[in-house]
C-alpha cells in the first residue's frame, strides 16, 4: 500500500479501532468520487468514521439526522425574506459542504431522499430556478439501519445505484473492543487530530486515479463477470453498464491506494462484493446476497 | 498423506480394473505379485513409510522378468507379453513419485486394457474394455486436474470416449485389414478342441465331453430335418490296423454334379487350429477361403486360428456316381489282423452279390447282438475290430463306424469313415443352429454303382435316438457329462438355457458384424465408394492434394494469427500457463479464479524455497499482462525464467 495512504489509514484506525479494511474501502470510495452507504446498527461507529474521514482529508463536514418530517428544503436550503433588505436571501442548507453525513437516510420521505440523491448525482442543486453548484469535492456518506423497518422508507434500487459502495462496519474485534473500553480511540483524540491532506490534494488524487491503466485482459475479466451476472440463473437481473463503470472506478481507486498505476484481477475481486452487493438480487427470493455467497459465485468466473 | 500421494489409490484402481480379465489367464504368482506390491504401496502412502530404494526396485525387476521368462519357457507368445506388462504394472507404482511416473503408470493401464484383445475379441471383453477405458480416462483427468467434482470428471471422460467413437468407426471400416490375427499373435485361450487327422477309438468320445461351440450355422431358409444334419468335416480312408488316417489330399473343383434341393447357409466357425472346414453333406463348391478335396471335404487355405465365416450351398440328396477319383485306398485293408471280422464279411459276400444286402447284414448284426452305445467303452485289445465285434460289443460312434467300414472293405465294398458333427441345437431367438463339440460324430460312406457314395450311419442301428434327438437322450444318466446334466438344476434349467441362447444370439451378431469384418469385406466396401483394388492411386492423389491444401491454409492462418498484436499478449499467457502447470504437477494448481499475485502468495507460503523466483516471474507477468507492457526484453526474460524454474517434488 502507498505509504501516504497507509498513514491515513493508520491515523483513522487509531480512532475507529480494528476496522482497517472498512477504512480502506471508504477511502477507495471517496477517491473514486463515489458516495458511500454504511449499513449497520446504531452505536457501531458510523458517524465517527465519517467525521474522522473528513477531518483527516481536510474537508468540511456537516451532519444531517434524517427524520420523517423532513422537507427537501431542510437539506438543500431555503430563501428567507429579510425585512432589512426587503428581499429573499438564500440560506444554504447542509448539503453545501464537502462531506455530508446523512444519518438514517431511510427515515426521510422519498421526496426528501430524492432531493439529496439528485444532488449526489448532479453535484448541483436547483432551488427557485437558480442552479447552485455544490462544493468540490462532494461526498455523501449515508447510513441506515437494516434491521429496523417500522416508519422507514427503504431506498429503491434506482437510488441505491447512486452509491458506489455499500459497506458494513460490524462489531469490533475482541482486542479492539477491550482497547475501546479502556478508553483508547476515544473522541478526545478527534479534536487533536491533524489533517493529512487538504481539499486540493483530494482533487489531485481523484484526477490521478482516472489515469490508472486498465489492461484489455482485466477489461475482459470484468466483462466476463458482468456477463456471468446477466446469464447465470442466480440473479434476478444482471449488472447494468453503470455498475460496470462503477466497478472500474472502484478498481482504479483501489489499485492507486495500493501504489500501483495499473489494476489487477485481485483488485477487482477485492472490491467487487462491496460495489455490487446492493445492486444484485437473488432470483429465488429477491433477497440480497451475502458477501460470502458473492465471493463464492466469483469463483465460477475464471480469469481469462 | 502428501498431496501427490493422494493420486496413488485411484491409479492402482485403474491397474486393477485393467487386469481383471486376465485373472484366470495369468500365472498365479503374477496376480499375487501385483496384489502384494500394490498393497505395500497403499500402506506406504497411508503410514508414510519410506519408498523402496533403487536397489530393491532393480532386484524386484530382475526377479519379475526372470519369472516371466521361466514361465514362458522361452517361447514368447501373447501370454508372455501380458505377463511382462503385468509384472511392470506391479512394479511401476513403487516409484510413482512424480507426475511423469504417474502418467506412465496410467498409460501402462491403457496398454493392459488393449491386450485384452489377445484374450478374445468377444462382445463381453469389448464392453469391459470400454468400461475400463472410461475409468482410466477419468483417473487421467483427475491426476491432471485434481480440483472439481468426481461427477464432472466422469462426465468428461464419457464425453471424450463419445467423441472418439466417430473416429473409431471410420478407422474400423477403413484401416487396412490384416489377414490372420490383428496382432500377429494367435488369439489364445480356447484349447485345441476338435478333430485330429487320425481317428482311433476314443477320439470322438473325448470330444463329446466338451461343451464348446464348434460352429454356428445360419440357413437362408428353414433348417432342414434333423436326420439330414450331417456336418462333413474329414474323411478317413486309410487303416493301419490300429488307427484310421486321412487319405491322399487330391483337390477337386466341385462337388457332386447331380443333386436335389440345394440348401444355402453360412457357417461361423470357431478357431480349431486345423485346416478343415465343415459343411452339410454334400457341398456344391468350396468357399473363397478354401478348396475342396476329392472326398468332398473342404479345407481352408490357412489354419483356422480365428473365427471365420463362409457361405455354402449343399445338396441334401445327391448322386456322385460320375466321379471316380476315389479309386485308391478305399478298398485297402492291412494284410493281417482281425481274422474273425474278415471271415464274417467274407461269409456275407459269398451269400450275395447285392451290396445293399451286405450292408443290411452288417447293420442287422449290430442290432441283433445287442450292441450297447456308451461313452465309456471298455479298452480294446490287439485286433481291436474283432475284440469290439465279438467280445466287448460296447462302443461309441467311432467304434461302429470303423468296424462297419472294416467289414465292408473285407466284403469288397469300397467304403470310408466320415468325421464331423451331427445335428445341433436350434437357437429360437436367432433361428440358427449351434453345433457343439458334444455333437461330434463319425459315420460311414459306401460306394454303390450308379449311386456313388451313400451315407450309412451304423450308429442308427444301435441307437436310433442319437440321430433323432441328440446325445442327451441316448446315454444313461451317469454317463452324461456334467454340462449336460441341466436337468439337475430343476425349474431354473429352462431359464438358464434361455439366457444362454439369448446371449449366444447377441454374440453371434457381434461376430458376424464386427469380428468377421475381413479384408475382403473391406475391399467390397471400398470399391463401393470408388476405391477399387489396385485402382487406389487416384483417390490417394486426391487425399494427398486435399491434405496439402489444408496444410497451406493452416499455415497461412497461423501466420495471420501470429502477426496480430494480440499474439504477443497470448504468448505471455501461454508461458504463464506453463508456469502454472509446473506447479500444478507438484500439487499446487492455480484455481481458475485465482489472480497472479494471490497465486504467488499461495506458492510462497507452501514453498518457501521458490518464493523469490516465483515472485520475480509473477511481477514480470503482471507488468506484461496488466501493466503498461514492460521493457522490450521482458517477454524474453519472462520466457527464460519460466523455462528455467525447476520444481522438485
Amino acid at each position: 500500500m502507498n505509504p501516504k495512504f497507509l498513514s491515513i489509514v493508520e491515523q483513522i484506525s487509531s480512532v475507529i479501532l480494528g476496522k482497517e479494511e472498512q477504512i480502506k474501502l471508504a477511502l477507495t470510495c471517496l477517491f473514486a468520487k463515489g458516495h458511500l452507504l454504511i449499513e449497520d446498527i446504531p452505536g457501531i461507529g458510523k458517524t465517527t468514521l465519517a467525521k474522522v474521514l473528513s477531518k483527516c482529508l481536510g474537508l468540511d463536514f456537516r451532519r444531517v439526522q434524517f427524520t420523517s418530517d423532513m422537507l427537501p428544503g431542510d437539506i438543500l436550503g431555503i430563501s428567507v425574506f429579510e425585512q432589512k433588505s426587503s428581499s429573499f436571501v438564500f440560506h444554504p442548507g447542509p448539503v453545501f459542504t464537502q462531506v455530508l453525513l446523512a444519518d438514517e437516510i431511510n427515515r426521510a420521505t422519498p421526496k426528501t431522499q430524492s432531493a439529496l440523491l439528485e444532488a449526489m448525482e448532479e453535484q448541483q442543486v436547483t432551488i427557485e430556478d437558480k442552479t447552485r453548484r455544490l462544493k468540490s469535492p462532494f461526498f455523501v456518506i449515508a447510513t441506515q439501519n437494516p434491521f429496523e423497518h417500522s416508519g422507514t422508507f427503504p431506498l429503491p434500487e434506482s437510488q441505491l445505484d447512486r452509491f458506489l459502495m455499500r459497506i458494513e462496519l460490524g462489531y469490533p474485534g475482541r482486542e479492539a473492543e477491550k482497547e475501546l473500553l479502556k478508553g483508547g480511540g476515544s473522541q478526545n483524540f478527534f479534536s487533536d487530530m491533524d489533517s493529512c491532506l487538504i481539499a486540493d490534494d483530494v482533487l489531485t488524487i481523484q484526477e490521478k486515479i482516472t489515469r490508472i491503466h486498465i489492461s484489455d485482459a482485466l477489461l475482459e475479466y470484468l466483462q466476463d463477470i458482468l456477463d456471468f451476472t446477466r446469464t447465470s440463473s442466480y440473479f434476478y437481473t444482471g449488472l447494468s453498464p453503470r455498475a460496470g463503470l462503477a466497478l472500474l472506478r472502484a478498481v482504479r481507486s483501489w489499485a492507486f491506494l495500493h501504489g500501483r498505476d495499473y489494476a489487477l484481477p485481485e483488485d477487482l475481486q477485492k472490491i467487487l462484493p462491496w460495489v455490487v452487493g446492493h445492486r444484485l438480487r437473488a432470483k429465488e427470493d429477491f433477497g440480497e446476497f451475502s458477501r460470502d455467497r458473492l465471493n463464492a459465485l466469483l469463483t465460477e468466473v475464471p480469469i481469462p | 498423506m502428501k498431496t501427490s500421494d493422494r493420486y496413488v489409490p485411484p491409479i492402482l484402481m485403474t491397474l486393477f480394473v485393467a487386469m481383471v480379465p486376465f485373472v484366470f489367464r495369468l500365472p498365479f504368482w503374477i496376480i499375487l505379485w501385483c496384489l502384494f506390491l500394490w498393497g505395500y504401496i497403499l500402506l506406504t502412502v497411508k503410514y508414510a513409510w519410506p519408498w523402496p530404494k533403487k536397489q530393491i526396485r532393480l532386484l524386484l525387476t530382475l526377479c519379475g522378468f526372470a519369472g516371466v521368462l521361466l514361465d514362458a519357457g522361452y517361447v514368447f507368445g501373447g501370454d508372455a507379453y501380458v505377463g511382462v506388462l503385468s509384472v511392470m504394472a506391479g512394479l511401476k507404482p513403487l516409484e510413482m513419485r512424480s507426475h511423469r511416473d504417474r502418467m506412465i503408470t496410467v498409460f501402462i493401464a491403457y496398454f493392459i486394457i488393449i491386450t485384452g484383445l489377445f484374450e478374445s475379441e468377444s462382445l463381453a471383453i469389448t464392453i469391459y474394455m470400454f468400461l475400463s477405458v472410461f475409468v482410466t480416462t477419468a483417473v487421467l483427468i483427475h491426476i491432471n486436474h485434481p480440483g472439481g467434482q468426481l461427477k464432472a470428471k466422469l462426465r468428461l471422460s464419457a464425453l471424450i470416449i463419445m467423441q472418439a467413437i466417430p473416429l473409431m468407426i471410420v478407422l474400423f471400416f477403413l484401416f487396412p485389414r490384416i489377414h490372420g490375427s490383428l496382432w500377429g499373435i494367435p488369439i489364445q485361450g480356447s484349447g485345441k478342441t476338435g478333430f485330429t487327422d487320425s481317428l482311433s477309438p476314443g477320439n470322438i468320445s473325448d470330444l463329446v465331453r466338451s461343451h464348446k461351440t464348434a460352429f454356428r450355422a445360419e440357413f437362408e431358409e428353414s433348417i432342414p430335418e434333423r436326420y439330414l444334419l450331417y456336418w462333413r468335416g474329414i474323411v478317413f480312408e486309410y487303416f493301419d490296423g490300429m488307427r484310421w488316417h486321412q487319405g491322399k489330399k487330391i483337390p477337386t473343383a466341385a462337388g457332386p454334379e447331380h443333386g436335389k434341393g440345394p440348401v444355402g447357409y453360412s457357417i461361423t466357425l470357431e478357431p480349431h487350429h486345423q485346416k478343415w472346414l465343415f459343411a452339410l453333406d454334400m457341398p456344391l463348391s468350396p468357399p473363397p477361403i478354401g478348396r475342396m478335396l476329392h472326398d468332398y471335404t473342404l479345407v481352408s487355405i490357412r489354419k483356422v486360428r480365428q473365427k471365420i465365416r463362409y457361405q455354402l450351398k449343399s445338396y441334401t440328396s445327391y448322386n456322385t456316381a460320375s466321379d471316380t477319383t476315389w479309386k485308391h485306398q478305399v478298398m485297402e485293408l492291412p494284410d493281417r489282423g482281425n481274422p474273425k471280422a474278415r471271415e464274417l464279411a467274407q461269409k456275407w459276400a459269398d451269400d450275395t452279390d447285392n451290396a445293399w444286402q451286405i450292408i443290411d447284414s452288417a447293420l442287422t448284426f449290430f442290432r441283433k447282438n445287442k450292441f450297447i452305445y456308451t461313452l465309456r467303452p471298455p479298452l480294446l485289445r490287439k485286433d481291436s475290430i474283432d475284440d469290439f465285434l465279438f467280445r466287448t460289443q460296447k462302443g461309441y460312434c467311432e467304434h461302429y463306424a470303423s468296424a462297419f467300414v472294416f467289414l465292408m472293405r473285407a466284403a469288397n465294398i469300397p467304403s470310408r469313415i466320415v468325421g464331423g458333427y451331427l445335428g445341433g441345437q436350434v437357437n429360437p431367438y436367432g433361428n440358427y443352429l449351434i453345433v457343439r463339440q458334444s455333437d461330434a460324430h463319425a459315420w460311414a460312406e459306401v460306394w454303390l454303382d450308379k449311386k456313388g457314395w451313400v451315407r450309412v450311419d451304423p450308429t442308427s442301428a444301435v441307437a436310433p435316438e442319437r440321430i433323432e434327438s441328440g446325445i442327451e437322450e441316448v446315454l444313461s444318466l451317469e454317463e452324461i457329462p456334467d454340462f449336460l446334466s441341466l436337468k439337475q438344476l430343476g425349474p431354473f434349467a429352462e431359464y438358464w438355457k434361455k439366457i444362454q441362447l439369448g446371449w449366444d444370439v447377441v454374440n453371434t451378431q457381434w461376430d458376424i458384424w464386427f469380428v468377421g469384418y475381413s479384408s475382403d469385406q473391406q475391399k467390397t466396401l471400398l470399391s463401393k465408394i470408388g476405391i477399387k483394388n489396385g485402382h487406389w492411386k487416384g483417390p490417394v492423389k486426391w487425399i494427398l492434394l486435399s491434405v496439402g491444401m489444408i496444410s497451406v491454409f493452416v499455415f497461412l492462418f497461423s501466420i495471420r494469427i501470429l502477426k496480430k498484436p494480440s499474439a504477443k499478449k497470448d504468448l505471455v499467457q501461454q508461458f504463464y500457463n506453463e508456469f502454472c502447470e509446473k506447479f500444478a504437477r507438484v500439487g499446487i494448481p492455480r484455481r481458475p479464479d485465482q489472480g497472479p499475485s494471490d497465486y504467488a502468495k499461495m506458492i510462497g507460503t507452501l514453498r518457501q524455497d521458490l518464493k523469490a523466483s516465483v515472485n520475480e516471474i509473477t511481477e514480470l507477468y503482471i507488468s506484461l499482462r496488466y501493466g503498461h507492457g514492460g521493457e522490450p526484453d521482458d517477454l524474453k526474460r519472462f520466457k527464460s525464467l519460466v523455462k528455467k524454474i525447476r520444481i522438485e517434488n
